[in-house]
């Protein structure tokens, strides 16, 4: 329950980020596009059920949705990877599964299954962005394009933050006096 | 019927994912196909309420700020344009229409609560005021300055009962005298009305610009009721104040430039 609290506040700060701050990284003529409230969705515990995970991605998209007037393309890119998000956290999950209330982390399950589950679900939410932004069969070529693009800009962001304020390694130090007072 | 329930329940994940897929694309749908769309709409409003808010929340540290530069805003706004009233004036009616000048201050000191009462502004000499200046308070008459340091000014309020204000009854109405008479600081009297000026509450009372503090046509007030005495050849209006001395704050002060011309003559007349 505590991991759920946290996971939620998680969301909700960074879509507070996204909203104010990472609105503005747009680069590259629209090819490169931060979404960093991707990384609150990434970081929800594994367990979740998969109807609340659904519902939570359709809240975040409709939030951004509703603040950056993209009239629905973030509610639906999160709707899409939150729907996928169980069967992706599966692909990359040890043999043994995940801990109970785990939700990915460097320290935990090292930066090749947090690299390769953000870059997956960073994926598959700026695609399905693009695709439905698109509207038409023939620019899913393009949406594929910055779609990569643009996951690789979020994974370095999300990677960056993960090493910065992820969780961190208890300290190895001995605390007990070596003097015997 | 009840195999279609059971199905729905059995993958109640993937129906919800459907109706929540259908509802964003049809959000999607409305807002770039339709832009008039219900849906685009109830976005927008949400939108705006949710970016009015966090601007809000951002914008209100700058708040004081952004009021000072607005004073600034306004009051070169007003300087410019009874720089034009006066041109166009000076067409038709004076050939020497003097133009007004407008510094904007900030209230620091006040009191309202006394008989005489004053406040205290934020500039003073160094910024060009001096004695004898009226000062407005969101474009309506307040006060007049009475002494200067070199970064403060003290100023009678309308509401001081020591002062009298020459104002007309409308555009062309009768002019009289307007002094406070210390009950309440949102009501003060005109007196010096003749009996034959015909007046009705709700009616603009505004400054004359005799006195040369303030240019002619200034909001004071509005009228609020008549005191006829039968004896008295004068009648009296009680008017209620436009300036709210109770959250003054940011003002202007008033000042023509060829001022000191038209006082030397007044002098050399006296003598």
């Amino acid at each position: 329950m505590k991991s759920f609290i946290r996971s939620i506040g998680m969301v909700f700060l960074t879509c507070l980020l996204q909203v104010l701050i990472f609105r503005y990284g747009i680069f590259a003529g629209g090819w490169v596009v931060t979404c960093f409230h991707i990384y609150g969705l990434i970081l929800l515990p594994t367990e979740l059920s998969k109807t609340s995970c659904l519902m939570i991605g359709a809240l975040v998209g409709a939030s951004i949705d509703v603040v950056l007037l993209t009239g629905g393309l973030h509610m639906s890119a999160g709707i899409v990877t939150c729907f996928m998000t169980p069967w992706l956290t599966t692909f990359i999950a040890p043999r043994e599964g995940f801990i109970r209330e785990h939700s990915i982390s460097v320290l935990h399950d090292g930066w090749g299954r947090f690299l390769a589950l953000s870059s997956l679900i960073s994926f598959v939410y700026m695609f399905t962005l693009f695709a439905v932004e698109g509207w038409k069969w023939s620019l899913l070529p393009s949406a594929i394009g910055k779609g990569i693009a643009s996951t690789t800009m979020n994974v370095i962001l999300f990677a960056i933050f993960q090493g910065l304020f992820g969780p961190k390694p208890k300290s190895k130090s001995h605390t007990t006096s070596t003097y015997h007072w | 019927m009840r195999t279609l329930i059971q199905l729905i329940i059995r993958n109640h994940r993937l129906v919800l994912f459907v109706l929540l897929e259908m509802i964003a694309l049809s959000w999607v749908a409305s807002t770039h196909a339709h832009p008039r769309g219900n849906l685009a709409k109830i976005g927008m409003e949400m939108s705006a309420s949710w970016t009015d808010a966090v601007g809000r929340t951002i914008n209100f540290k700058n708040l004081k700020e952004n009021n000072s530069s607005l004073l600034i805003e306004n009051s070169r706004l007003r300087t410019k344009n009874l720089g034009y009233q006066n041109r166009s004036i000076t067409n038709t009616i004076s050939k020497f229409g003097g133009a007004w000048k407008s510094t904007p201050a900030e209230i620091v000191r006040y009191s309202t609560s006394f008989k005489n009462n004053v406040l205290v502004a934020n500039q003073g000499s160094l910024s060009g005021l001096r004695p004898g200046m009226g000062m407005l308070e969101n474009g309506v008459v307040a006060g007049l300055i009475t002494e200067v340091s070199e970064n403060h000014s003290l100023v009678l309020p309308v509401i001081h009962l020591n002062t009298n204000w020459s104002v007309r009854l409308g555009c062309f109405g009768a002019v009289g005298i307007l002094n406070w008479s210390g009950e309440s600081i949102e009501y003060a009297t005109l007196t010096d009305i003749p009996l034959s000026e015909h007046i009705l509450p709700g009616d603009s009372v505004i400054t004359s610009g005799f006195q040369g503090t303030f240019p002619s046509g200034i909001l004071v007030g509005k009228v609020e009721e008549l005191i006829v005495t039968e004896a008295d050849e004068f009648q009296s209006v009680t008017i209620k104040l436009s300036a709210n001395y109770k959250k003054i704050h940011y003002v202007e002060f008033m000042s023509k430039k060829d001022s000191a011309e038209i006082d030397s003559l007044l002098i050399t007349t006296a003598q």
